[in-house]
């Protein structure tokens, strides 16, 4: 709440002509807006482009904002909206270019046979990769509920308003995205026990 | 024990969406199934586990950066509405202009008024027309239309 109120206070100020208080809104949530588009097209390419487009069009509809809705769910939901705009656009690529399925996955393949496997930090990045590639085999909607409950910590009611669907569907999408996820990661669960 | 109704149930209860009693009967089956608890365990190892994998950095001058490409934005944007405005206002006196010299012309080049006498001109001297018109000082657009009828 008291984050809330801090973000509309900021939102205030930038309306009335302070520019400062549009940098500190994009310093508070360019971090957890980053990882919320890195998760969710799972590459590390375009997230600083696509975090720059969330912000310009932040920028754009500030004065539009309406006071009581919430500063966090109105900056999500672009990021998301934005995410799945670029999914479309890959998709019909990846359609119109078997290239790029084939380049994008060698890559892959080449970048994890080069990690060395001794050392601990590659481990913790292979298994860090592990949830990322397990996150993208999901749906969209399943990719989107389980990164704002587990990586933003929403709550049921956040991700209902954020996503525009009932809490219900919150209930359940979570639960079968968990369910996909447990299924999809059964390697990184033995290794973890 | 119905495990699939747990597993829907104990999903909200590791994200603290249960009732006082939902609660209740979460945590008597994690004390008594180990299939309950394996599954609580896996949910947190998850959690813990996107928590982690979010771990991009962006750059330093990411928000210096942003802010140069708003503040160009907005100039490329302010130079465009300043040339629309411009191309408006020349439009507005353009058409302005046109209304003036218009309606000038048509205050400069009076119709001509057509006079008794020169409806009257053709006329033989005991015609109807004649006799019509000729005793009127102003002649109303019914008059010329029968002068022009009875020719």
């Amino acid at each position: 709440m008291k984050q809330q109120n801090d973000d509309l206070q900021l939102i205030e100020r930038f309306r009335s002509g302070d520019d400062r208080a549009f940098e500190e809104l994009v310093r508070r949530y360019q971090r957890q807006v980053a990882n919320v588009i890195y998760l969710t097209m799972g590459s590390r390419e375009e997230v600083d482009d696509l975090t720059q487009e969330v912000f310009m069009r932040v920028h754009r509809s500030l004065s539009r904002f309406e006071r009581g809705a919430s500063v966090f769910s109105w900056i999500y939901r672009i990021a998301i909206n934005l995410c799945i705009d670029e999914i479309r656009r890959r998709k019909i690529r990846k359609t119109m270019s078997l290239e790029f399925f084939t380049d994008h996955r060698l890559e892959r393949e080449r970048q994890s046979k080069a990690r060395p496997s001794a050392d601990e930090q590659t481990l913790k990045e292979e298994k860090n990769q592990m949830i990322r590639d397990a996150l993208q085999k999901l749906s969209t909607v399943h990719r989107q509920v389980i990164i704002l409950r587990e990586y933003e910590e929403m709550s049921y009611d956040e991700i209902a308003k954020t996503l525009r669907i009932s809490t219900q569907a919150v209930k359940s999408r979570l639960f079968r995205a968990r369910d996909e996820l447990r299924n999809l990661l059964k390697d990184y669960f033995k290794e973890r026990t | 024990m119905n495990h699939q109704h747990n597993f829907e149930l104990l999903s909200r209860y590791a994200d603290g969406e249960v009732s006082d009693a939902e609660r209740s009967h979460m945590e008597r089956s994690l004390a008594e199934c180990p299939v309950c608890r394996e599954r609580f365990q896996q949910i947190s190892t998850l959690r813990a586990g996107i928590r982690g994998a979010g771990d991009y950095e962006l750059p330093s001058t990411f928000t210096s950066d942003l802010l140069r490409t708003i503040r160009s934005r907005d100039q490329v944007f302010e130079e465009r509405v300043g040339v629309e405005r411009f191309a408006w206002r020349v439009v507005l006196a353009l058409s302005l202009l046109v209304i003036v010299v218009v309606g000038y012309s048509n205050v400069s080049q009076p119709e001509p008024v057509v006079t008794v006498d020169r409806v009257l001109e053709a006329e033989a001297p005991d015609s109807l027309t004649r006799r019509v018109i000729e005793p009127q000082h102003e002649l109303s657009k019914d008059d010329i239309v029968f002068a022009a009828i009875s020719k």
